[in-house]
């Protein structure tokens, strides 16, 4: 059952991390988990560490890559970027999740009308 | 593509050497942390505070750092790859059971690889020859597989099947590399086109041809067979142009087959291959390439691209039939059927077929058996292992995984045994490798083990996996977790007895079975050790030499034999001694069809065959072989004296029934014209070519009428046999000391030949049946002494209140006899309806013998009783107040 909610939690935590990469380029696990914390104003309480996880899937499938760099207090950091076919991936996503969130939101409002 | 193979590589980079990829996720990780300690920090909270409050943001490490390693590489093949460490600690930690498991599976599976290997061998290993697929081999009936040489012309030149078509024949021959040394050797006499047909190529010089092959007796050319090559020629590189004398006639040796080449027949092993034409030297006085009526050679041929057998066999068929319409005192009736070559034709593969079917079915038994028996040690294991298993379900293991794991024991167990085995086939085909067989023809005895062998071997490995791990890990992984966990009683207790009676009673039924096959053979093999073979092998010797092989002509050859008789019987210790062209059940049987004068003649088909032996005066008495009516031949039945024969009761009966046949005619052959032969004596019937043939006709000819080059002294004495042999060796020496001998020696160490068969199925079944005994007994004690184990509380209760030693007995064995009996049962059913596959290899005893079974009944009462009384005895000597407290 636990499996059913996190496969939902993980496929948009992939999407927010994409999107995340897309708009502000190459960043680190650290960064994305900022960046999550500050667009979502807390709605979204998140585990950290699930990031990580996301960012391995994501690599898994070729949307992002990797490289090592300097972060901001001079430590070595793991740098993630969006690649091409993550473009692609990303814009498909989005659609998709827009499509699905607004009917979901549109049988939501019905059932309040009623 | 690439990045596929990037993936696929960095996961089994990831899979091996796990720890680096580890320590970059801990830094970065780590990182991670630390700047969300200083965020809080900056945000206003104590080092420790904002430490914790990190951490609490960040989630779990730990299972972060699994879930990426999981990611990271194929969690399917990371567990198994744990599975298999696991199961090889179990292993490790019980090494008496690894040890039994192993040694039970190698008996098992061994004896499958091992019988497989024959199978490899005589059947399924392709011959060292271009295409073999396209090969047959021309059988005359059921039968035999000799045809005449002028019906091979007439089937190479009149069929449209065939690509080729050669003949072959497998003889004995003198040979001398240099002067005065001769040796007995075998070779192939072949037609010209037989290397051709073949697509062989030689090793050395060249092969004969067509061309060699043209007229007879014009050319003296051999092929050296790669072995002799090596052992007789040192491996001369320049072999090709040397002389060589075969039959005292000079050869030139053209060149030599390449390595592993024999020929067409799998079991014979050529030393020398010279052409057909030269029929008349190889066989001195024994000429018959024009002659249709003897059928002296094997023929086989290629078939045409796209042609199946059985168009070849229409078409060469429709030959026979022009054969039979153009030939009828020799070929009416003939019918030709095709076989795979290796074996002589149908003649051999056949009683192979037979006999290897059999012992596939045996070790097909002993492999079911042995899995029963570790089928049965697992689920005693099993039940040891509830509490395990148990706390294991209830952290949360899930019970497929469980069941997996326990596979993965099985499947390492049945690798184990599957190798070991695969060294002990090659243990035993080496072993066979060097066998000497107890025959005068050369034999190929060496194994095939390849690839086929070893898959074979690990196909029956798995297979054995699944049959005997599967049904306990099924039945271990169904625990109840409570009272598994509070060290109690399983309360089903049951449950856990249902499988396990199920293993033990089948295990005696197929043991059962194996033991009635093995007492059955050794019962026959008494049997034909104790036949009546028409002669007395005991207190009698023999040699054996062909004068014309060293160039004897009739008269000489006749003037050797007279001198060698007359000087033998001068010997010390001699009380008879006589010649024959051969003695009965050697290789070589002469035969011809008979028919009686004064009766209407039945047709060629229908004639009666009979064995024909020629014997000087004296023989009978040297053989042992009684005279019933009539008088032996004397020293009157010479050249131009009236033709005289002795035959058998068979004959007699068959050829005059109802008639007192001395002093009545038959002729060989159905000629009204041919010569007749006057009956003068009846002797005993014997067996002639095989134990277990039906009484066959036999007759007996004066050798001084129908003279024959080859020669068997068979000399009765009072000296022991190795000496009286001695004797004779020097005697015929000094008389031509380059003649070699064969079959020498005592007639009761020659009868190794027909008693081969019946040796070979009573060791083999008998060594199985020996397993069988073995693995049913363990299974037996493993049964009673796990219940003694398992039961030893309740044992003690009941001593404490009073049972006798006879009750403890009975609670422990009524069980395992009632199982015995029910297995017996079980395993009579069974054998009587499988006894029958056997009867191929057994004399004089019928399948469903029934002294053989209770013979089998009392051993395996007498089995499962011994096996018991061990554990019984604990179970006795239990102590009511230390079990009571055990627990």
């Amino acid at each position: 059952m636990g499996q059913a909610k996190s496969e939902v939690l993980q496929g948009t935590l992939d999407l927010m991390v994409l999107q995340t990469l897309d708009a502000m380029g190459p960043q680190h696990g650290y960064g994305i988990a900022r960046r999550i914390e500050q667009l979502s104003q807390d709605v979204l309480k998140l585990n950290e560490g699930t990031v990580y996880a996301a960012l391995l899937r994501l690599l898994q499938n070729g949307w992002i890559s990797s490289g090592w760099g300097v972060s901001e207090n001079n430590r070595k950091a793991r740098f993630y970027s969006i690649t091409r076919s993550g473009r692609k991936r990303l814009s498909s996503e989005t659609e998709n999740w827009e499509r699905v969130s607004g009917a979901i939101g549109r049988v939501l409002q019905a059932a309040r009308a009623r | 593509m690439l990045a596929f193979l990037r993936t696929v590589l960095s996961r089994f980079a990831a899979l091996f050497g796990g720890t680096r990829a580890d320590s970059e996720v801990d830094d970065e990780v780590q990182a991670h942390l630390a700047l969300l300690t200083e965020r809080f920090e900056r945000q206003g909270m104590t080092p420790e505070e904002a430490h914790y409050a990190a951490l609490r943001q960040f989630g779990g490490v730990t299972p972060l750092r699994e879930e990426l390693r999981e990611r990271r590489t194929w969690p399917q093949l990371e567990t198994t790859w744990q599975d298999v460490r696991y199961a090889l600690r179990q292993l490790r930690k019980s090494p008496g059971f690894t040890l039994a498991a192993v040694l039970t599976l190698v008996l098992g599976i061994g004896a499958n690889s091992a019988v497989f290997t024959i199978v490899n061998t005589a059947f399924l290993h392709p011959l060292p020859v271009d295409r073999p697929e396209q090969l047959v081999s021309l059988n005359r009936g059921r039968q035999s597989v000799n045809l005449s040489y002028p019906d091979y012309r007439d089937f190479r030149d009149r069929n449209d099947a065939l690509s080729g078509l050669a003949a072959c024949r497998f003889m004995a021959v003198s040979l001398s590399i240099s002067s005065g040394n001769n040796s007995r050797v075998w070779t192939y006499e072949a037609t010209g086109n037989y290397f051709d047909l073949l697509g062989v190529k030689p090793f050395l010089g060249r092969f004969f041809g067509p061309r060699d092959d043209d007229r007879p007796g014009a050319h003296p050319v051999a092929v050296l067979s790669y072995g002799t090559w090596r052992k007789r020629f040192a491996a001369d590189p320049n072999v090709a142009g040397r002389t060589v004398k075969i039959n005292g006639l000079a050869y030139t040796v053209v060149g030599v087959a390449p390595q592993g080449f024999i020929g067409t027949e799998r079991i014979l092993l050529p030393d020398l291959w010279v052409p057909m034409s030269m029929e008349a030297q190889i066989e001195p006085g024994n000429y018959w390439l024009d002659k249709r009526a003897w059928r002296n050679v094997w023929v086989f041929g290629r078939l045409k691209p796209g042609v199946t057998p059985g168009q070849a066999e229409r078409s060469l068929n429709q030959v026979a039939r022009q054969l039979a319409h153009d030939y009828p005192s020799t070929n009416e009736g003939m019918h030709i059927q095709l076989s795979p070559p290796g074996l002589i034709g149908r003649a051999f593969r056949g009683p192979v077929m037979a006999f290897t079917a059999v012992l596939m079915g045996v070790a097909g038994l002993v492999l079911l058996l042995s899995c029963l028996n570790l089928a049965g040690l697992l689920l005693a294991r099993a039940a040891d292992r509830r509490k395990e298993m148990a706390l294991r379900l209830a952290l949360g293991a899930g019970r497929m995984r469980l069941v997996r794991q326990l596979l993965t024991e099985s499947l390492l167990l049945a690798v184990t045994g599957g190798a070991a085995s695969v060294l002990l086939t090659l243990w035993i085909s080496h072993a066979c490798s060097s066998l000497n067989l107890p025959f005068d023809i050369p034999a190929n005895t060496s194994l095939t083990v390849d690839l086929r062998v070893l898959l074979f071997t690990f196909a029956a490995a798995l297979v054995a996996t699944v049959l005997f791990g599967l049904a306990p890990a099924l039945q271990t992984v169904k625990v109840d977790l409570v009272p598994a966990l509070k060290n109690g009683r399983s309360t089903g207790r049951l449950r856990n007895w249902h499988l396990r009676d199920l293993i033990v009673a089948s295990q005696i039924a197929v043991s059962f079975v194996l033991l009635v096959s093995s007492v059955l053979v050794l019962r026959s093999l008494r049997h034909a050790l104790d036949l009546d073979l028409g002669f007395q092998p005991d207190g009698a010797v023999s040699v054996s030499f062909g004068l014309g092989l060293q160039g004897y002509d009739e008269a000489r050859g006749r003037a050797f034999q007279d001198a060698l008789l007359l000087k033998a019987a001068a010997l010390p210790g001699v009380r008879a001694v006589g010649i024959a062209n051969n003695v009965p059940l050697r290789i070589g049987t002469d035969d011809g069809a008979v028919s009686a004068v004064g009766k209407p003649i039945p047709p060629i088909s229908r004639l009666n065959s009979a064995i024909a032996y020629q014997i000087s005066p004296g023989y009978l008495a040297a053989a042992g072989t009684r005279l019933l009516a009539g008088r032996d031949v004397d020293w009157r039945d010479r050249a131009g004296a009236p033709r005289v024969a002795l035959v058998n009761r068979t004959f007699a009966r068959t050829l005059f029934p109802g008639e007192n046949a001395i002093g009545k005619r038959f002729r060989f052959g159905s000629d009204p014209k041919a010569g007749q032969i006057e009956i003068v004596g009846i002797v005993q019937d014997g067996k002639y070519e095989s134990l277990g043939e039906d009484p066959e006709l036999a007759t007996f000819l004066p050798l001084a009428q129908n003279y024959n080059h080859w020669t068997t002294l068979v000399m009765r004495t009072s000296l022991p046999p190795g000496q009286a042999t001695a004797s004779l060796r020097r005697l015929i020496a000094e008389m031509d000391p380059s003649m070699p001998l064969f079959n020498t020696g005592s007639l009761r160490d020659q009868l190794a030949y027909p008693l081969f068969p019946a040796r070979v199925a009573a060791v083999v079944l008998g060594l199985f049946g020996f397993i069988a005994v073995v693995l049913a007994a363990t299974g037996v004690f493993a049964l009673v002494a796990y219940a003694v184990a398992r039961r030893t509380r309740e044992i003690g209760i009941r001593m404490a209140l009073g049972a006798d030693a006879w009750q403890v007995l009975g609670t422990i064995l009524a069980r395992t006899a009632a199982l015995s009996l029910v297995g017996a049962a079980a395993g009579t059913a069974v054998a009587l309806a499988a006894g029958r596959s056997l009867s191929a290899v057994l004399y004089g005893v019928g399948p469903n013998d029934p002294r053989t079974y209770a013979v089998a009944l009392l051993l395996m009462a007498a089995i499962c009783a011994l096996s018991c009384w061990l554990p019984a005895r604990r179970a006795l000597r239990i102590d009511p107040s230390r079990s009571l407290r055990q627990e």
